[in-house]
């Protein structure tokens, strides 16, 4: 207060370069992995091991993608991914609007009985119930195949949950006026309750999507050859691999998560919407 | 009374029929995936499993939920358990905050270490293990080479480093996770709160503690069940990093269950293992779930209204 | 009534509007509807002759609404029969039941254009593309909507916006209108622009209306008939000018006009032949068809319906007797509400009771806490207190 404008400015600019430094440094850390796994990604086998390590590629190996792609099977692993991912969200986000609606729209016995069941259904982890499961995946002739993967995860309470509250904020008004102008249910909500829920529908979409993608324990327990076995359950497998193929680990657990890397830049919006709507926060 | 109830109920009866045709395919998801195992789980730690499968499960009542949530194994596993957790969760939650504040600044080039920030929420849990795990491969591992573990045993395989290395890889794959919850609920924070603290006299740390951290607590809360919640399910991360070892140094619960049940396919020790599980997961959801009941409830953001 | 056709105006705009305007009746006969144990309507019966605008006039709650949604099928009645022309409409759904319903909040679906907003009633009964375009161009036409056919709901004034929302009713030429407090949203001038351009719509259309609100003077100048409710329960049904001059009860009487009538407790004295009304401060004489009905109701405690346009205001305390006055009655202007070039003016009798005053125009300002006299010019009205009804002459 009582100093100089020009040392005032000096502190000004000290404060602003510490804040800027500090702000590097957390980037590092926190992207340090991410750039040490492309840089190895693309460097020789004989290279990663090199002491001192080598930290930026100046020969980049690009055929080791290739590599993981054709010997680690990376390819099938994320077309299985692929499908049973867009299967889950597609499944969840059908069930979750069709049920949300009755609840939201439709007076009938027993409803709120029936939702807290729903919400109950978020107090089951999967964890604690993977036993019985995998007994029911068997007697109904599913093991190792997408059926497996895909129909115990086809509901979600969460969901439901969230286009409930979705489809209550819609005017009643509206679904009179359609009552009156001959839709009934299914047109109303195809035309009008999920047209004007858009916004929750893709944050849950994209939250379904990223738990399906990183499903780990129950792939691992209902697959066993790699014509069905996801990404995360493949790079397990990799993870078994021999040393000398380390850059191919790289290559892959980095190819293995491109797909969501490539969602999050698409829908950062959406991302956060989705990640922050269980906190019901901004 | 003229007929006009009946046809009421006619039409109800419709309208209840359509409801449940729309309800139907969740409910027999849910009753397939969720409802049914959880009864038969219960069911299931009745009997002891057979010692050759073909074998009839033997019916042993209560004893063997006696004997194991009476053991030193589900203790250990248990105790195991909550290190972990405890070794996650504050560190995850102060580090978010603190990297949410540092990009919360009016500075040029925000939006950048933003995005940066938030980057690990794009890898799974497979994904960060796997790094990780190369990265700490006891003979061609950066990290190794930079502890200076070279040649001997490697982190992973050390009894007293390799559950909290576990826990770094956790921290680090939730850190973008953490930091958006944290960010999103920083901005929430009124700015001319800030600035009347700020009008008064009040230092950045006592302006941060008496304004910014009390309007945080809700989504610290939030971060913080989330966290533990997650924790007793942390699966991944433990099955391609260590397998529970080194010596069952790592051996959580969770692991427990899945080596009992589809390793030793022992599977009514593993059932009462995962009713226990239940109970801990049941306890936890239902506190976070009472709070989170209170916010959605009677305060729904403006974001979450359909324009 | 029934296939009672309009007159056509004579308007080619909207030619395609009147080639089938066949009006229906529409009628409730002994409705009741409640919600668990709560009643909202009591035994409804009336009816809208066809091609006639019958307003629903009641103060909040009083099951205007429901009985509206009972005609539209959107409520089930529990008892009672909802008829539409000749027709028992009880289990008919909605849609089935050719009545078109505006919304007091519009209900416009704002994700889609105006257009597409005219055009939803037709797209679900499959009506040809080339037909809607040229139904939706029309329609616009009529209600000078046609610059705005691109434009989303959100970003329409609230005049627009109610517009659209009769265009869409307008568009599939329904048999019956209901319109549910459709100006309650627009402000005060364009609320008394779209009345005007309702009844001429009307009047154009020849379609039946049902047309529900709370305020009365909407109710007094649209109506060609008006039913009032209170809590459920049909008050009176009549044109306007008789519920404002021959109010059935003391609640209709209370409601309509404005300032309403004034309700005062009174007694009655007799006095040879004639027979008074005392009120604190002053007594009425009552002309001799009122005193007998009086009589033979065997009342002793009334209550006395005066309108403030029936009161005129003698300043100073000292009243004279002035001819063609019913009676006077003394008080103190408590009040005074400039209402342009008028003046109402409230005042407290001595018995703490307030009355309220119209004085015209080129009167002296009022002062509050002056004493004045109230001179009844009449007509009054009697009502039982037992039961609210009017004593009728």
């Amino acid at each position: 207060m009582h100093s100089s404008p020009a040392g005032r400015r000096t502190r000004l600019v000290a404060g602003r370069v510490t804040r800027y430094a500090l702000l590097v440094v957390m980037a590092v850390v926190v992207l340090f992995p991410i750039y040490i796994t492309v840089v190895n990604a693309l460097l020789p086998s004989a290279e990663i091991a090199h002491r001192p390590p080598v930290l930026f590629p100046t020969h980049p190996q690009w055929s080791t993608f290739s590599t993981a792609f054709s010997h680690a099977h990376l390819g099938i692993y994320l077309r299985n991914s692929a499908i049973v991912t867009v299967a889950i969200t597609v499944a969840e986000l059908v069930t979750s609007v069709l049920a949300a609606y009755a609840f939201a729209f439709i007076r009938f016995p027993l409803r709120n009985t029936v939702f807290v069941l729903c919400l109950a259904t978020l107090m089951v982890p999967m964890e604690a119930t993977v036993i019985p499961n995998y007994r029911t995946i068997e007697a109904f002739g599913w093991y190792n195949t997408f059926p497996a993967l895909i129909v115990p995860f086809a509901a979600s309470g969460v969901g439901i949950f969230l286009l409930r509250q979705a489809f209550l904020g819609i005017p009643r008004d509206l679904r009179d006026a359609a009552a009156l102008d001959g839709y009934g249910h299914l047109r109303f909500l195809m035309r009008v309750a999920v047209p004007l829920s858009r916004p929750v529908l893709a944050a849950f979409g994209i939250f379904a999507f990223m738990g399906a993608w990183n499903q780990y324990l129950w792939p691992l327990i209902v697959t066993q050859t790699d014509s069905v076995r996801t990404v995360p359950i493949g790079l397990r497998q990799l993870s078994a691999a021999n040393v000398n193929q380390i850059d191919v680990i790289f290559a892959g657990t980095l190819l293995g998560a491109l797909p969501i890397f490539v969602l999050l830049i698409v829908f950062q919006r959406q991302l956060v919407r989705g990640l922050t709507a269980g906190s019901v926060k901004g | 009374m003229n007929g006009a109830g009946e046809r009421w109920s006619r039409r109800a009866v419709r309208e209840a029929a359509v409801a449940y045709l729309l309800l139907m395919p969740a409910l027999v998801v849910f009753g397939i995936f969720v409802f049914y195992p959880l009864v038969k789980t219960a069911y299931l730690g009745f009997f002891t499993s057979p010692p050759a499968p073909n074998l009839p499960a033997h019916y042993v009542g209560l004893s063997q939920y006696r004997s194991v949530l009476g053991s030193s194994e589900l203790r250990d596993d248990l105790w195991r358990t909550v290190q972990f957790v405890l070794y996650t969760v504050p560190v995850g939650i102060v580090l978010g905050i603190g990297l949410a504040t540092l990009a919360n600044q009016r500075l040029a080039g925000m939006q950048f270490f933003r995005t940066i920030y938030s980057s690990t929420v794009a890898t799974s849990t497979a994904v960060a293990s796997m790094i990780f795990f190369t990265l700490l491969n006891p003979e061609v591992g950066l990290f190794t080479y930079w502890l200076g573990k070279q040649g001997g045993n490697g982190v992973l395989q050390s009894p007293s480093l390799a559950l909290p290395a576990v826990s770094v890889v956790t921290i680090w794959q939730n850190i973008g996770f953490t930091f958006i919850l944290m960010s999103a609920a920083l901005q929430s924070v009124p700015d001319d709160l800030l600035e009347a603290a700020r009008v008064d006299g009040a230092s950045s740390w006592y302006r941060f503690r008496t304004v910014t951290l009390p309007l945080l607590s809700p989504m610290i809360f939030f971060a913080a069940t989330v966290g533990v919640i997650g924790g007793f399910q942390a699966f991944g991360q433990i099955d391609i990093l260590t397998q529970g070892g080194p010596g069952n140094h790592t051996l959580v619960l969770i692991y427990d269950i899945y080596r009992q049940a589809f390793q030793y396919d022992n599977y009514g020790y593993a059932a009462v293992q995962s009713v226990a599980l239940f109970a801990i997961l049941l306890v936890l959801t239902s506190v976070q779930f009472r709070y989170f009941q209170r916010r959605v409830f009677y305060a729904r953001s403006p974001h979450e209204e359909v324009r | 009534m029934d296939g009672d056709l309009s007159p056509l105006a004579g308007r080619d705009a909207a030619s395609h509007l009147l080639e089938r305007a066949t009006a229906t009746s529409v009628a409730l006969e002994g409705v009741s509807k409640s919600y668990g144990g709560t009643a909202a309507v009591r035994d409804l019966t009336l009816q809208a002759g066809a091609g006639e605008l019958l307003v629903l006039l009641g103060p909040s709650g009083c099951g205007k609404t429901t009985a509206l949604r009972l005609v539209a099928g959107l409520e089930s009645p529990s008892s009672g029969i909802v008829r539409i022309g000749s027709d028992v409409v009880n289990d008919v759904d909605p849609k089935d039941r050719d009545v078109a319903m505006v919304f007091q909040s519009y209900a416009l679906y704002p994700h889609l254009s105006v257009a597409r907003n005219i055009e939803f009633p037709l797209r679900s009964r499959h009506v040809p593309a080339a037909e809607r375009t040229r139904l939706v161009g029309d329609v616009a036409d009529s209600l000078r909507l046609s610059s705005l056919l691109e434009r989303k709901p959100g970003q329409l004034s609230g005049g627009q916006r109610q517009r659209v929302a009769l265009a869409r009713a307008i568009v599939r030429r329904p048999k019956v209108f209901l319109m549910d407090e459709p100006l309650s949203n627009l402000d005060a001038q364009l609320r008394v622009d779209m009345r005007a351009e309702l009844v001429e719509l009307h009047a154009r259309l020849g379609t039946t209306i049902l047309y529900v609100t709370h305020d009365q003077v909407e109710a007094m100048t649209m109506g060609e008939r008006v039913a009032v409710l209170n809590d459920g329960a049909l008050q009176q049904l009549d044109v306007p000018a008789a519920v404002h001059d021959r109010p059935a009860n003391a609640f209709v009487a209370g409601f309509i006009g404005s300032p309403p009538m004034n309700i005062l407790r009174g007694r009655l004295v007799g006095e040879g032949d004639a027979l008074f009304v005392a009120v604190p401060g002053g007594r009425l004489a009552l002309g001799d068809e009122l005193a007998r009905a009086a009589r033979r109701r065997d009342l002793d405690e009334v209550q006395l319906g005066v309108r403030p346009e029936a009161l005129r205001i003698e300043l100073g305390a000292a009243a004279v007797p002035v001819a063609g006055l019913l009676g006077t009655i003394a008080a103190t202007v408590t009040l005074v509400e400039l209402v342009g070039h008028e003046q109402n003016v409230a005042c407290r009798l001595a018995g703490s009771q307030l009355v309220w005053v119209r004085a015209g125009a080129g009167g002296a300002p009022m002062r509050t806490g002056e004493p004045v006299v109230l001179g009844v010019t009449g007509p009054v009205h009697l009502f039982d207190p037992r039961d609210g009804a009017r004593v009728e002459p």
